[in-house]
This record gives C-alpha cells, sequence and structure tokens, in this order.
C-alpha cells in the first residue's frame, strides 16, 4: 500500500492526469459497449423468437394432417424441405404423446421407449403455448399442433445464434476498436493539455531550482495569461525583486566594507597617534624625571657646603659673631633649608608621576602615628603662638593598614600649609572613622583662607591663590599637589572647605582597609 | 662639645668637591675627630695605610673612580674589610639607598645634611654595622 502510494506520489502531476483521464475514458467505453451489446442481444433475441414462432406456426399448420393420419414419410418429406436452410440447426416432430417421429438430424427415428422429454412438455403445454428456450449456441422453440382442442403432437425447432455471436463480436470489436481510439486520442489530449500546464511548470521549477543556485537573474517565458502564465509572470517579478534586492545588499555591503575600512584605518592610525603620543609622554616624563635627578644632585652639593658653613659659622668653629652676623647666617640657612624642601618636593612630584612612587600596605597604630605627627609639628604652631588640637576617633581600629610614611607625608604637608597659612586662633589635626569602609583626616585652621574660584585649581602644581600670598608665606605650592597625588595613589580623595578670612578645612579621605585585604 | 667616643674616631673622608669635603671635616674635628680628607679615589687609596681610619665617609659620585669602585677596592684589602664606610651622597633617590645598602656600605647619609644630625646618623650607622659583624 505504502510502496502504491510512495509510486503515486513520486509520479508527476502530467502523469497522473494521464494515468486518471485513461481510467476514466477506459470505464466509459466498457461500459458503453456493455450497454450496446446488451441492447444488441436483447433486440435479437426478440427478433429471432419471432422468426421462430412463424416458423413453427407455418409447419404446425402443414403438420396438422399428417400428424392426425401419422404419415411419417409425409413429415419426413416436408422436415427436409424445411430443414434445408442454414440457421436451422434441428427440426423436430413429436405424436401426441411426445415420441419423436421425425427428426433433421436423424434419418428414421428408433422407436423410443419413453417419450422425448422436449417432446413430452410440449404436448402437455396447453395448445398455442409457445416455448423458447436458450441453449448453448441456439434458440429451441417448440410448439403442440392442434386440431380444435386436441393435442396431436407437437414441432420443435432449433435456431442458430450464429449470427447474434457473429455481431456480438463485430459489435465488440467496434467497441473496443472505437475504445481504443478514444483512449488513443484521449491520451494524446491529456498529454498535449498536460504538457502545456507542465512544461511551464518544468520551466518555472528550472528557473526556480537556478535562483536557488544563486543564478537571480533567471527569468521564464510567459506564454500564456492563464494561471500558469500567471504564475510565470509573478515568478518573473520575484526573480526581478530578488535580483533588485541583491543588488541592493551588494551595493550595501560594498558600502559598508568601505566604512568599516575608512574607520578601521582612522582607527589604526589615531592608535598609532595614541601610541606615539603615550611613548613621547612617557618618554618626556623619562627624561624630566632624569633631569630633576640630575638637577637634584647638582644642587645639592653646592647646598651642602651652603647650609653646612652657616651651620659652622653659627657654632662658632669660625670665632665667635654678633647678633646681626648670626641672624644673616640664620636666615642664609633658612634660605638653603626652604631651597632643599623645594628640591624634595621636586623630586617627590616627578617620582609619583613618573609612576614610580611605591604605595606599601601595613598595620600602623593609629594613635602613636597622629602622635608622632603632633610632636613633630606641634612646635612649629607654638613658634607662631597658635593653638595645636590632635584627636583620634576611639571608634576607629587601633591598627590601620596602609602607608604610613605617605599618609605622613601627607599630614605634615596639610597641617605646614595650615600653619604656614593661619596667623591667630588654632590649627587642628583630627583622624576619624567615616564610615565602615573609609576614614578621614581632617586638617583645619583659622586663617586666611582661600577664594571660591581658587580653591578649583589649589591642587595643580605650582599654583598657590595669588602671588603676594606666595611671597609673604613663601613655599612652592607643589606640597598640596604632592597631597592629591599621594592621596589618589592610596586609593582615596581630598577635598577643601574655605572660606576667605575665616579658614579652611581640607579633608583626605582613605579606604578602611581590613588585615583580610592587606594579606593579598 | 667633647664626647669621649668621638674623640676616638679616626674619620677618612673622600669627596672630589672640595667644599663638601671642608665641611665635614671642619665640623668632625670641631667636634673632636681625627679627621684626614682626600679629593679623589687614588688620593684616598694612598692616605690608608698610614691612618688606619676606624670609618670612611665616601661620596659616591666622583671622576676618575667613583665611590662604587673604589668600595670594592677597599672590601678586597684585608686591612680595609670590615672597616665601617658610610656612604655620603646627594643623590636622593630612593634607589640609590637601596642599592648602596645591598651592596654593602655600612650607612647612607643625604647631602645636604644637617650638622647636628650628621653625628647622630654616623653613630647609628656605626652602631648598626657593628651588631651585624
Amino acid at each position: 500500500m505504502n510502496r502504491l502510494f510512495g509510486w503515486w506520489w513520486n509520479t508527476s502531476l502530467g502523469g497522473k492526469v494521464v494515468i486518471f483521464s485513461s481510467l476514466l475514458v477506459l470505464a466509459a467505453v466498457a461500459v458503453l459497449t456493455l450497454v450496446s451489446i446488451e441492447r444488441e442481444q436483447s433486440s435479437f433475441h426478440a427478433q429471432l423468437e419471432a422468426q421462430a414462432d412463424l416458423l413453427l406456426e407455418a409447419l404446425a399448420l402443414n403438420m396438422r394432417d399428417p400428424l392426425y393420419k401419422l404419415q411419417v414419410s409425409e413429415m419426413d418429406e416436408m422436415v427436409k424441405i424445411v430443414g434445408d436452410n442454414k440457421s436451422i440447426t434441428q427440426l423436430s416432430v413429436y405424436d401426441s404423446k411426445g415420441f419423436l417421429l421425425v427428426d433433421s438430424d436423424q434419418e428414421l427415428p428408433i422407436a423410443a421407449l419413453s417419450p422425448d422429454p422436449v417432446g413430452a412438455r410440449l404436448v402437455n403445454s396447453e395448445s398455442g403455448q409457445m416455448m423458447h428456450e436458450w441453449q448453448t449456441g441456439r434458440l429451441l422453440a417448440g410448439r403442440p399442433v392442434t386440431i380444435g382442442n386436441q393435442n396431436v403432437g407437437a414441432v420443435a425447432v432449433g435456431l442458430s445464434t450464429q449470427p447474434l455471436d457473429e455481431r456480438v463480436a463485430t459489435l465488440t470489436f467496434q467497441s473496443v476498436l472505437i475504445a481504443l481510439i478514444i483512449i488513443a486520442v484521449g491520451l494524446g489530449l491529456a498529454i498535449i493539455l498536460t504538457r502545456q500546464v507542465t512544461r511551464p511548470l518544468e520551466g518555472l521549477t528550472q528557473a526556480a531550482a537556478q535562483m536557488a543556485e544563486g543564478k537571480h537573474d533567471t527569468h521564464v517565458e510567459v506564454q500564456s495569461k492563464d494561471e500558469v502564465g500567471q504564475l510565470a509572470a509573478a515568478f518573473n517579478q520575484m526573480a526581478d525583486r530578488v535580483k533588485q534586492r541583491e543588488t541592493d545588499l551588494k551595493d550595501l555591503a560594498a558600502g559598508l566594507d568601505q566604512m568599516v575600512k575608512q574607520r578601521t584605518a582612522q582607527l589604526e592610525q589615531q592608535n598609532n597617534d595614541l601610541t606615539l603620543a603615550r611613548k613621547q609622554a612617557e618618554e618626556a616624563t623619562q627624561i624630566k624625571s632624569q633631569f630633576l635627578a640630575t638637577i637634584s644632585h647638582e644642587l645639592r652639593t653646592p647646598l651642602n657646603s651652603i647650609m653646612g658653613f652657616s651651620q659652622l659659622l653659627l657654632l662658632g668653629a669660625a670665632g665667635d659673631l654678633n647678633e646681626k652676623q648670626a641672624d644673616r647666617i640664620e636666615r642664609i640657612l633658612k634660605s638653603g633649608q626652604e631651597l632643599l624642601s623645594l628640591i624634595n618636593d621636586l623630586l617627590d612630584l616627578s617620582r609619583i608621576e613618573a609612576g614610580r612612587a611605591e604605595i606599601i600596605r601595613k598595620p600602623f597604630a593609629v594613635k602613636t602615628w597622629a602622635h608622632e605627627i603632633t610632636h613633630q609639628l606641634e612646635s612649629l604652631a607654638q613658634q607662631k603662638s597658635l593653638a595645636f588640637e590632635s584627636s583620634v576617633d576611639p571608634g576607629l581600629p587601633e591598627t590601620l593598614i596602609g602607608d604610613p610614611d605617605r599618609l605622613r607625608q601627607v599630614a605634615v604637608n596639610l597641617l605646614g600649609n595650615a600653619i604656614k597659612f593661619t596667623e591667630r586662633g588654632k590649627v587642628s589635626f583630627r583622624i576619624e572613622k567615616q564610615s565602615v569602609d573609609s576614614w578621614v583626616m581632617i586638617v583645619s585652621d583659622t586663617g586666611i583662607g582661600i577664594a571660591p574660584h581658587a580653591q578649583k585649581f589649589i591642587f595643580d602644581e605650582f599654583r598657590q591663590v595669588d602671588s603676594s600670598p606666595q611671597r609673604e608665606y613663601g613655599g612652592t605650592g607643589l606640597g598640596l599637589s604632592i597631597v592629591r597625588n599621594l592621596v589618589v595613589l592610596m586609593g582615596g580623595e581630598v577635598s577643601v572647605h574655605s572660606k576667605v578670612g575665616e579658614g579652611s578645612v581640607f579633608t583626605a579621605q582613605f579606604p578602611l582597609l581590613t588585615e583580610a585585604v592587606s594579606q593579598v | 662639645m667633647s664626647d669621649p667616643a668621638i674623640s676616638q674616631w679616626k674619620i677618612l673622608v673622600i669627596d672630589d668637591d672640595t667644599d663638601n669635603l671642608d665641611v665635614a671635616s671642619q665640623y668632625l674635628e670641631f667636634v673632636g675627630a681625627t679627621v684626614r680628607t682626600a679629593s679623589s679615589a687614588q688620593e684616598g687609596m694612598a692616605i690608608l695605610d698610614a691612618f688606619e681610619p676606624t670609618f670612611i665617609l665616601l661620596d659616591l659620585s666622583m671622576p676618575v673612580m667613583d665611590g662604587w669602585e673604589m668600595f670594592k677596592l677597599l672590601r678586597a684589602r684585608p686591612q680595609t674589610a670590615s672597616t665601617p664606610i658610610i656612604a655620603v651622597t646627594a643623590h636622593a633617590m630612593q634607589g640609590d639607598v637601596v642599592r648602596a645598602l645591598e651592596v654593602g656600605f655600612d650607612g647612607y647619609i643625604t647631602k645636604p645634611f644637617m650638622l647636628k644630625s650628621l653625628l647622630d646618623d654616623i653613630k647609628s650607622c656605626l652602631a648598626q654595622s657593628s651588631r651585624l659583624r
């Protein structure tokens, strides 16, 4: 079953149409032939029966007398004359008892012991009753012969059906022939018709296959305006669209490609520029650091003599000095110290900028650390009669994680500035816990303060508020820059709040590292 | 001003800068030490046998033979193999200090130095080197 279905599905559309229409024609011709044979047969049967009846009537009329007289030779004579006909296969005469008297097939009927079955049937039937019996190849017809109401015998005649068979054969032959011709013509027409449908379809199929292979300029010929023709036209439209789309896409892709190439080239150029710029910057920084290191060395050597001899003089190594002389030499020494701190600041900054300042992380006792700084700077404040307050938030852990030397540098710079720019009042140094993960170093003063516009750039290099305080208070302007750089390196940030004439508050915030982090 | 320990010091100071040399020697003599000076490594080597210093202050940056080379020569001589040698230099970069201590200098003093702290620095260097020996 599956194989049959498989075969059916695998057959082409044209094949299916041809097979189907052939079966239809075949069935129609078969039915028509059978019907016409049937009709022919029944009309022939009626004809033959009528012919038999006529013959029997004539025979019965002529046999009445001889039967009554039982003149067999006369009957024989008559049978011979009548029976001399090709279509008459048999002629029989029976007596009143149904015994066969004369038969066209036999010379003289041998006296029978029992009546002939046909004869008996005939003589016992009602007068005038016709008997028709269709046997193979012939019609056996018979009737009783009567005189008045008395059956005196019977006659029977066998008529050949050969003409009928011939005619049926001819008819069948003709029907088959016609059927064959119709099938042939039908097949031809079916083939031609299906061809007309399937050929353009095949063309379409081929075109579609070509299109699938990528030949997008494929077209099919439009031969008709029927559905197939419309399909072909639609296909061509589609092909045009696809072609157009493909062209558009190619253009778009080419455009994109071009754009990507341009952008890549641009980026490469930018990248190269950046690499070069970075290299140049690195080299510049390197050269600057090297230069500063050399300058530092070259400055320190004469500075050592200046400061050394100043100290020797002050020690009285070259004899006693009067007050004026001592004062001047003190000033030389102080200037030397300032120059030294400038050189140190420059070196520090260049080290930080070159990324060579290493920040370590180690535990340190924050109270001891703060106490050392307070001790170091308290005297400076006292020299200017300033109050100095210092506190450590008891909420902080006793041990902090960080770089105590760098933190000290930040604190000393901020406190040094605070003392430097404060004439009256106090300077305070507070270490406080800010949140779970941060702590702050707050340095506040009651000094001259910083103008709002200047607060933005005080952490920049060589920027003091204006030139006059610089002259009045000295200093290099590098301190806050170093502070900011160091604080950022340690993962924190520094900010300032200030009012001119009231004072400044510098807040440096640092991450509150735990022991676990420092282990990493 | 007289410190009994300092009066025992016999110091050889070597520096190509004569002003620096004078500052160091005049101060050290002022505080009671015996000082000999040399303005080059070669000169310093020449003085050694006769002088036999208790320790040496050696400038690192000198022409012809620098402090690093002279340090090697001094350590190679049996007479000075264990004499404390303190580097005195105007090079203030962190790397220089580490390098000097790694090579085996007994201390490192940065110029310019304050005279008061120079004595303390020398004392702590000597104490540290005697602890190590």
